[in-house]
């Protein structure tokens, strides 16, 4: 199966026709029950092409992490479907979503980052020791993904011994090791300071050009989201608009997302 | 790669959750000592009745030992809990990366079950080395002495203990596991994220909380009292188990109040609050109380019910020693089914140990037709009689002693001697009972009176006024009134009917036992044909019982009051060890703050310290109560006192126990809130 897609790097850009890697349709969700029922998701359409570098924006209460947690098959959905890589998430049976998530996705999370007890370097190698690659493959790929990151001098040290910045990035290096169709990323630049979030970002879409991995981004910050080739915004559980950045420089795009982000925030209501 | 995952998790899971293993660690050792003390060296230097009762007691402790070991695994499951539960984040990562769920399951069974059999395996060796010295220990509880020491070691509790607590950590790991491969993963995003949640009470409900709590413990202590003073020590008192419900019930209401109604305190500028880092020790304290309420109250039960069980067992085990003690006053009573058995044989066995004829005594005890109400007045007697409440000494027969016999026996213990001149009797009442206190003032009325008693056709009168008490022992007096007749009257009863006679031979050895004299009495009396019903009770023996009795008390209550007491410390620090990994970054803002690190660690000191005081000081109070109004109801029943020191010795082993714990636990909280070397 995994013969069928050839290492991304081998790819190169010469990419025939576009591959549809995420493809969402009509996605609902609901929480609770009876009396107080949530709509978090409310109809949500998206499909997400191989190579792109997309962003999902929104306020909080907007639905992002739910679309999140759905896409990344940590919750199922009410109704609606979701097919990543031409395989459907609610037809995959435990095994298979354990698989799934081994081989065709990657991760780069708040909640589940980094463990205390491995370095860097066995963080990193955990993806791959999970889907039992040879220890020297291993090994390798390692060092190739620390380099590309930026943190090859720190890869044996411990978690609480490297810096934010760093340890995203280690985070980032083990969502790609493993070649996912689709990297998920949650408010990576969280806790990060504007320099360590920019060379993040850099890094991330640096990859994006040269691997042609797709990534999809949630956030609630222009600047990073500025990064993206396209943007999602999300309201009240549905797709409120979509911003192309096309050949646009970085800057200009940024200007044009906070000008929706103004409208999502606001509204005609508040303009007096 | 998974074993380097599973080998690094246990190495910080030992290291967070030290005071855990180390409990689990003692909890397997003392059960080990406490079930080899039947293989001790001491066991065998016991006598054959001690052996018996000893016999009884370890078929007891079979059953205390599976509780104690079902209560240890409710801690195991707990803890298990708690620590899987902080640990949501790191499974929810694993899940994430790919890893199977049935493996991830594989991985958590073989940690939790490692852990629960290290702690098997040191344990049992710290127990090994523990039953060494506790030989002695039992030593002196026994009053033996060993000869032979050796290397002591009990198959048979290793075997037990390895057994009952390996299958235990095995069925906790087996469960635990098995939880975690049915866990899906957004349960575990929102486990990571529940942890974090204050949950904020009503004010209204709190309050009602309390005023409930003070009704519902204000009746139970009423209760106690009132029970204490009325029927004592009766068990099938209903209001026992009523108030008993009633505090437990009130001491849950008392946490839940308390909760309440500390969080809503506003802070007051320019009181303690606004000093240091009052202010945040108090929200500290209060929102974990508020927290663990519950648990709070449990424990505090826990350790209500380990101070009552302890001071319980030690002050009723000096009881009965006390009381079994006092009705031996004789070295030797042999007693015989006929009065006129030869016993001549036996009074040889004792003059060749060099207990002369000076000190023994020949008593034949006769059974009359009379009741202890035909010894009081006529009104007196049908009043008693017809009274339904218990004084039974208006009911039981009256013996009848030979006057020359009690002069002897009065003589062998040095009490003062009574006339008793022709035609007159005495009555005398072993040890005098408080139950009995209106049969006695109806004796001693009739006494007053001059009341004749007739018996094998003689008339008598009374020869003195006075009930007399001293004890006889209630082998040769019996447990109602005696009467202290003319030598001719008892041989008049004797031809009447000799079956009603019980012949007795009494011995007194002054100062220390001759050797070999118990052993050749034995064997006299095993030698003497089963029809003559003779048997032979020692002081000696009697008294080697009740120090087994009044050990096999202090044994059982320090057993299962340990064993509460390293439970209750244990969840306590468990909670403040779970609450300080998780919230490590509240002390990082301190720091930020400019606090310095003897303020924080100061404040973490008083922090757990409160944590632990609060449910002891519950407990105190409950047992405060329930001890006073044991004890008032032991000195009715059994005219001893013996509540207050055996309350002290359990408060100095808890206070010991505790406070360990205590230390411990502000140690292992303070290394936490600083970055230190993990992995």
């Amino acid at each position: 199966m995994r013969g069928e897609n050839q290492r991304a790097s081998e790819r190169g850009r010469n990419v025939p026709v576009a591959e549809r890697i995420l493809e969402v349709v009509d996605l609902t969700k609901q929480y609770g029950s009876r009396g107080s029922v949530t709509h978090a998701l409310r109809g949500i359409s998206m499909a997400v092409d191989r190579g792109e570098f997309v962003g999902v924006m929104g306020p909080s209460g907007s639905g992002k992490t739910t679309l999140l947690n759905v896409i990344s098959t940590i919750d199922s959905p009410s109704s609606g479907r979701v097919w990543i890589g031409g395989r459907e998430l609610t037809a995959l049976r435990r095994r298979e979503v354990a698989r799934f998530r081994r081989e065709r996705l990657g991760f780069i999370f708040q909640d589940f980052n980094l463990l205390d007890t491995l370095t860097l370097r066995e963080n990193i190698g955990l993806a791959l020791s999970i889907a039992w690659a040879p220890a020297g493959e291993i090994d390798r790929r390692v060092a190739e993904m620390a380099e590309r990151l930026g943190i090859a001098d720190a890869l044996d040290k411990f978690p609480y011994q490297v810096s934010g910045g760093q340890k995203q990035r280690a985070a980032a290096a083990r969502a790609l090791i493993t070649e996912p169709d689709l990297v998920l990323a949650d408010e990576p630049t969280g806790n990060l300071d504007s320099r360590a979030a920019r060379s993040l970002l850099e890094a991330l879409a640096e990859l994006n050009r040269d691997l042609q991995t797709t990534i999809i981004l949630v956030t609630h910050d222009p600047v990073a989201a500025s990064y993206c080739q396209r943007i999602l915004f999300i309201k009240d559980g549905r797709i409120f608009g979509e911003l192309v950045r096309g050949d646009s420089p970085r800057q200009r795009f940024f200007d044009r997302i906070l000008a929706v982000l103004a409208e999502l925030g606001g509204g005609e209501a508040d303009v007096r | 790669m998974y074993a380097k995952l599973a080998w690094r998790n246990l190495r910080r899971s030992l290291r967070d959750y030290g005071i855990y293993f180390m409990t689990l660690v003692f909890a397997v050792a003392i059960f080990y000592v406490f079930n080899s003390v039947p293989d001790q060296p001491a066991f065998l230097s016991l006598s054959e009745s001690q052996r018996r009762l000893a016999r009884g007691a370890v078929g007891a402790m079979e059953w205390v030992s599976a509780i104690m070991t079902g209560v240890v695994a409710l801690l195991v499951f707990y803890a298990n809990r708690v620590i899987v539960r902080k640990r949501s984040r790191e499974l929810g990562t694993y899940l994430l990366l790919g890893m199977e769920q049935g493996h991830l399951a594989v991985m958590m069974l073989v940690e939790v079950a490692a852990i629960g059999l290290s702690a098997l395996g040191v344990g049992v060796a710290a127990g090994v080395a523990a039953s060494q010295a506790f030989g002695l220990l039992v030593e002196r509880a026994f009053h033996v002495t060993v000869v032979e020491r050796s290397f002591v070691f009990s198959p048979r509790a290793a075997a037990a203990t390895l057994v009952l607590y390996g299958a235990m950590f095995l069925a906790v790991a087996l469960w635990q596991s098995a939880g975690v491969y049915r866990q899906r993963l957004i349960e575990l995003i929102h486990d990571a994220r529940k942890n974090e949640e204050i949950r904020v009470r009503s004010r209204t409900l709190a309050v009602a909380a309390g005023l409930l709590c003070v009704a519902t413990l204000g009746t139970a202590y009423w209760l106690a009292d009132q029970v204490s003073r009325t029927t004592g020590l009766d068990p099938t008192d209903r209001r026992i188990p009523l108030g008993v419900a009633l505090g437990v019930a009130g001491t849950y209401l008392l946490f839940a109040a308390l909760a309440g109604l500390l969080s809503g305190v506003r802070r007051r500028t320019g009181g303690w609050l606004a000093r240091g880092l009052n202010l945040f020790l108090y929200r500290q304290v209060t929102s974990k109380i508020n927290t663990h309420a519950a648990m709070l109250a449990t424990v505090a039960l826990m350790l209500t019910f380990t101070v009552c069980a302890m001071s319980t067992g030690l002050s009723l085990g000096a009881v009965v020693r006390g009381a079994l003690g006092e009705d031996a006053p004789f070295s030797y009573v042999a007693r015989a089914l006929e009065p006129d058995t030869d016993l001549s044989g036996l009074r040889a066995v004792f003059a060749a140990h060099g207990v002369g004829d000076a000190q023994v005594v020949d008593v034949v005890v006769v059974d009359t037709d009379l009741r202890g109400a035909d010894l009081m007045l006529p009104d007196d007697a049908e009043r008693l009689l017809a009274d339904t409440d218990i004084d039974y000494m208006a009911w039981i027969a009256v013996r009848a002693m030979p006057y020359s016999a009690y002069r002897g026996l009065r003589a062998l213990k040095g009490y003062p001697d009574v006339p008793l001149p022709a035609g007159g009797y005495l009555v005398h009442v072993n040890g005098g009972h408080t139950d009995a206190e209106r049969s006695h003032a109806a004796w001693v009325r009739a006494l007053a009176a001059g009341h004749a008693v007739t018996v094998a056709g003689a008339t008598l009168r009374p020869a003195s006024t006075q009930v007399f008490r001293e004890q006889m022992g209630s082998d040769v007096a019996g447990y109602g009134p005696l009467l202290v007749v003319p030598d001719e009257v008892t041989k008049a009863l004797l031809q009447e009917d000799p079956d009603r006679g019980l012949r007795y031979l009494v011995a007194e050895v002054p100062g220390g036992e001759p050797a070999g004299l118990s052993d050749a009495v034995n064997a006299w009396v095993s030698a003497r044909p089963f029809e003559q019903g003779i048997w032979v009770s020692s002081r000696a023996e009697v008294l080697g019982q009740t120090y087994m009795i009044e050990a096999i008390f202090i044994f059982f209550s320090f057993y299962v009051g340990i064993m509460f007491i390293l439970i209750s410390a244990t969840l306590l620090a468990l909670q403040q060890v779970t609450d300080a990994l998780e919230h490590r970054q509240r002390f990082a803002v301190l720091q930020k703050l400019g606090a310095d690190d003897a303020m924080i660690d100061g404040t973490i000191a008083r922090q757990v310290g409160l944590y632990f005081l609060t449910p002891v000081l519950v407990a105190l109070l409950h047992s405060a109560v329930a001890l006073t109004a044991l004890n008032r109801a032991l000195k009715g029943e059994t005219g001893y006192e013996a509540v207050g020191p055996a309350a002290l010795a359990t408060l100095g082993v808890f206070a010991l126990i505790y406070g360990a714990y205590y230390l411990l636990s502000v140690q292992n909280c303070r290394l936490l809130w600083r970055p230190q070397e993990r992995g």
